[in-house]
């Protein structure tokens, strides 16, 4: 009685200490440096960050599709007053504003310190009697009606200099004056909130406000679609959320009812669950006391491993058979083989420890952690939770039967196991490095209607993600930009030579302040101006008068401050200045998005290093998948060790190397059968989920080697060992395989894979054995 | 004795009236809109010269331009100025291609009219009335007309709807005799102006 009550205080202080740890130490991020190499190069470091922050979180893509486009063009322009009259918006774009918009607005004004053309040339006498001459006769051509409106304020054409260099809003098709997509199918709008994009729930009810606002608009028969970073975060995160809901609640629904039938006892139940949980606490307990900050992913996959730990009350529960022993005394018999398979395990996953990435440190740290805590809670505290004589009847006689006779026949498939073992792993070497996936974009749990959503509308306003990049990393921002500019004149000549289409350089927007200060010194003085053009008036029958504006914008010009980021604050320009032009780990980057590159080695040429400045390449799709690759690499090879490791831990434990190599065999087995059927019946190409889940199922895979061939040794014991191997297996087939019906990517992959793995090796572990099993005979 | 006097004036004045029917003007024709529209589409293709010349208050001298008009309906017309720039400029159904030809080089440039809103209602009009096409007109401007089927006047005032035309143009005049358009004047909001007189080859 004592020693119960103690054990039950002991254990809910322990889960009160751990609870209190986790929530005042422990913040759960979505950083995913974490899962960077401790040695990372900079290089790397930029491409996770872009990765993260590709795009300014403010930014919302907004589609209204249907027919007739007359509608859809109102119905755009009646949308875009309200959000702008709404206090939520700084931005809101679509294309009507015309010349008048933030983003034309700014780069008019400065339109002299921008211009790449102007030279000496430009404001003298000649230069100016070539420019008015040419504008004369534009007065007499079709477009004349559009040309001449800008003609008294930059007679010398530096805005359109500017918009061609800039490419940008220009590239979007129009139509009723509204941006339209390509085909005509769509009307898009541009909007930039006012709040930050990391508040999730602010964000949340501007877009339920967009919603609201449309649905109230007369038009019955169009839609509205939105996109960019926010709504894709917020829909992934409710996807995420009603999907985990479902699942979770299904999944316990059926493990609970298959573990009462299995069980017939309620209370029985509940506590199968008690050292799991436990063991997820004590892990994240763990993990609060080693760093202050664990991302979501650490989590969900320790607590996948820790499934292991739904065997460890099965088995002792199995025990129960015996009246008249004491609950803690039928544990004890099976505690030796049990303890082995969870070392076993540990040793296992401790070669995530040895791996240099933080992310799978923590992953290891947890499950290790959470499954010495499962195990012993199951050992002893569950023994404290039960009165003391406490026995359960035997349940699942038939299916019992039914397995019992396949299972003794299943040695007989030995040869044939072998052969296909065989025949999988010379195609999985075949097939070499072809199995592995290394889209990261096939990887991203996002749905794939989210995905195309957003290429949609992305592809539409010409804002598209480029995948290469020419990087100039700097110490300081002004050397950052020359730098820059000097690339950018290269990469001119590149585009004029057809090898890359475009490019965007932050230099368009911002030069660097020895360049506007060189520019600003070309422009002539008012007094100047004025003699060179009245004199060109002379002979140009244009009115002396109408260029006023113009003299007055050169003098603001020549004597203005210097062009700073504050320019563009709300315009679409800030916005992708934002990410071209940053500070990142005491240095300044500037990043220049390449499209339609035709010839990868002359971008290679461009690459250098000279006097503290770095130009590098990236290819972010190439680097992620050499990144990937490189976790895959190491991840084998500590599992290789980790084999090892615990064949050797095995053949001590079991004090025979030969068992041990049975004991190891079956599981690896089920490894490299369960590659090659995932390759084939699965969704394609092995990721580093699937590696976890296989993780998970090794673990499983020994646990039901040691019993299968404990059963070798104490046929006597089939009727308490064998039901808690069948009852294992199926709550783990249940409850991961309703995992399948997740419609998250990643959550499927896990589901299928334990499934599977689990299956697999309840058959091979049931044949690869030394003595030939003798079931009970029913 | 009968009266012989009132019978021969009766006859006098039946002879009167007789004579004097056929001298009557014919009735003018109520000539309408769609009247006119209607002879306007009948026109299936057609040439001509044009004289344009610009007023604007960017400039002290008048701008004077020369060319060819050339039409085939529905919608394609054909405006080659050759003085005192040589620019072709074409309009085929919604795209408009514009060829300048300098010292011999010619440049070429396309631009869809859905792009340029502020070409859309000149071009459209020009387009409308050359193939009678009044619901197309309409869509655009206020369509109101004067004169006769030997001298009509259209005045074609933008929609205030359409922002970017009612920006730029405050009225289009276009004055013609039966099927042949003669004159087409185009005030600007600015108080800027372009007079073209056509000449049918």
């Amino acid at each position: 009685m004592k020693s119960r009550a103690a054990t039950l205080l002991g254990y809910f202080i322990f889960v009160a200490v751990a609870v209190y740890l986790i929530l005042n130490n422990l913040h759960i991020t979505s950083d995913m440096s974490l899962f960077l190499p401790d040695g990372a190069s900079t290089k790397q470091k930029i491409l996770i960050q872009q990765l993260q922050n590709g795009s300014d979180s403010r930014l919302i893509l907004v589609g209204i599709e249907g027919e007739p486009s007359e509608e859809v063009a109102e119905a755009n322009r009646e949308l875009a007053n309200v959000l702008l009259d709404s206090p939520y918006f700084s931005v809101v774009h679509n294309g009507e504003q015309g010349l008048d918009s933030p983003e034309m607005k700014a780069l008019f004004s400065n339109r002299y310190v921008l211009s790449p053309q102007i030279s000496d040339q430009s404001f003298s006498r000649e230069g100016l009697e070539k420019v008015l001459h040419a504008q004369f006769n534009e007065m007499a051509t079709s477009t004349s009606v559009v040309s001449k409106r800008l003609l008294p304020q930059d007679p010398t054409g530096e805005f359109l200099e500017v918009i061609k260099q800039w490419g940008g809003v220009d590239r979007i098709t129009k139509l009723h004056g509204i941006f339209f997509s390509a085909e005509h199918d769509r009307s898009l709008l541009l909007l930039k909130t006012k709040q930050s994009g990391t508040d999730l729930e602010a964000q949340s009810k501007v877009i339920d406000f967009i919603q609201y606002t449309f649905n109230q608009l007369p038009y019955n028969n169009l839609k509205l679609i939105l996109s960019g970073p926010t709504v894709i975060a917020i829909n992934t995160r409710n996807e995420i959320r009603s999907d985990t809901k479902q699942l979770s609640i299904a999944a316990s629904l059926i493990a609970t009812v298959f573990l009462f039938i299995a069980f017939s006892s309620l209370y029985v139940v509940i506590l199968c669950a008690i050292p799991i949980i436990t063991g997820v606490i004590a892990g994240m307990a763990g993990l609060a006391l080693y760093t202050d900050s664990v991302h979501g992913i650490t989590i969900a996959f320790g607590s996948t491993l820790i499934g292991i730990a739904v065997d460890y009350p099965m088995h002792f529960f199995s025990q129960l058979n015996r009246f008249g022993t004491s609950v803690r005394e039928q544990f004890k018999k099976i505690w030796t083989t049990l303890r082995l398979g969870m070392i076993t395990t540990i040793i296992g996953f401790s070669a995530l420890i040895f791996s240099d990435y933080q992310g799978l440190i923590q992953i290891g740290l947890f499950s290790i952690i959470g499954l010495v805590t499962a195990s012993l809670t199951a050992y002893w505290v569950l023994p404290a939770m039960l009165p003391t004589n406490f026995t359960l009847r035997t349940t699942l006689v038939s299916l019992q039967r039914l397995l019992s006779t396949i299972v003794r026949r299943l040695p007989k498939l030995r040869p044939a196991l072998f052969v296909i073992v065989l025949a999988c792993g010379f195609i999985l070497i075949y097939q070499g490095d072809k199995i592995w996936q290394d889209d990261l974009a096939k990887l991203s749990p996002l749905s794939a209607e989210i995905k195309a959503i957003d290429n949609r509308l992305r592809k539409d306003l010409g804002a598209e993600f480029s995948g290469q990049s020419l990087i100039v990393i700097a110490s300081s921002k002004q050397q950052a930009l020359q730098r820059s500019e000097a690339l950018s004149r290269q990469l001119d000549v590149l585009v004029s030579d057809q090898v890359i289409d475009n490019y965007a350089s932050a230099t368009h927007f911002l030069p660097s302040l020895e360049t506007q200060k060189q520019r600003q010194l070309l422009l002539p003085e008012a007094q100047e101006l004025k003699n060179n053009l009245y004199s060109v008036l002379r002979y140009i029958p244009f009115r002396r008068a109408i260029f006023d504006p113009f003299i007055s914008d050169i003098t603001k010009a020549k004597l203005a401050a210097p062009l700073s980021e504050a320019a563009y604050a709300d315009s679409l320009i800030g916005d992708r200045l934002q990410n071209m032009l940053f500070e990142f780990d005491g240095h300044w980057i500037v990043r220049h998005p390449l499209y339609g590159i035709n010839d990868n080695k002359l971008i290679q040429s461009l690459t250098s290093e000279s006097d503290g400045t770095e130009v590098l390449y990236v290819d972010t799709k190439l680097e992620t998948g050499r990144l990937l690759a490189t976790y895959r690499d190491r991840a084998i090879q500590l599992f290789l060790w980790g084999s090892l490791a615990i064949l050797f831990v095995l053949s001590i434990g079991l004090r025979s190397i030969v068992d041990g190599v049975i004991v190891v065999a079956a599981p690896l087995s089920v490894v490299v059968v369960n590659c090659v059927l995932l390759l084939y019946f699965g969704p394609g190409g092995l990721t580093l989920f699937h590696l976890i889940s296989l993780l998970l199922v090794v673990g499983l895979g020994i646990d039901y080697a040691l019993f299968f061939s404990r059963l070798g040794k104490y046929p006597d014991e089939w009727l308490t060992t064998f039901p808690a191997l069948l009852k294992s297996w199926l709550t783990t087939v249940l409850v991961f395989g309703s995992l399948t019906l997740s419609n998250t990517a990643v959550l499927q992959t896990i589901g299928l894979t334990v499934a599977s793995g689990v299956t697999l090796c309840f058959i091979f572990g049931a044949s690869f054995q030394r003595s030939t099993l003798v079931p009970h005979r029913f | 004795m009968s009266n012989p006097m009132p019978f021969i004036c009766y006859r006098n004045v039946l002879l009167i009236v007789m004579l004097l029917l056929p001298l009557q003007p014919q009735a003018a024709e109520p000539f309408s809109l769609g009247e006119l529209m209607h002879q306007l589409s009948l026109v299936e293709q057609s040439e001509a010269r044009f004289t344009e010349t610009r007023t604007s208050g960017l400039i002290t001298k008048s701008i004077r331009i020369k060319g060819k008009l050339s039409y085939r309906a529905p919608d394609q017309l054909i405006k080659h100025s050759l003085q005192p720039v040589d620019e072709r400029f074409e309009i085929n159904g919604d795209t408009i291609t514009i060829a300048r030809t300098v010292k011999g080089k010619t440049k070429e440039r396309k631009i869809s009219l859905a792009r340029y809103p502020s070409l859309s209602p000149i071009v459209l009009g020009l387009r409308a009335t050359l193939a009678g096409d009044i619901e197309l007109l309409r869509k655009y401007y206020t369509v109101s007309l004067e004169g006769n089927q030997y001298g009509w006047k259209l005045e074609l005032i933008p929609h205030a709807s359409s922002k970017s035309s009612k920006d730029l143009i405050k009225e289009i005049i276009i004055q013609g005799s039966k099927s042949e358009i003669r004159r087409v004047q185009i005030n600007e909001a600015n108080g800027d102006q372009s007079v073209m007189r056509i000449t049918r080859l």
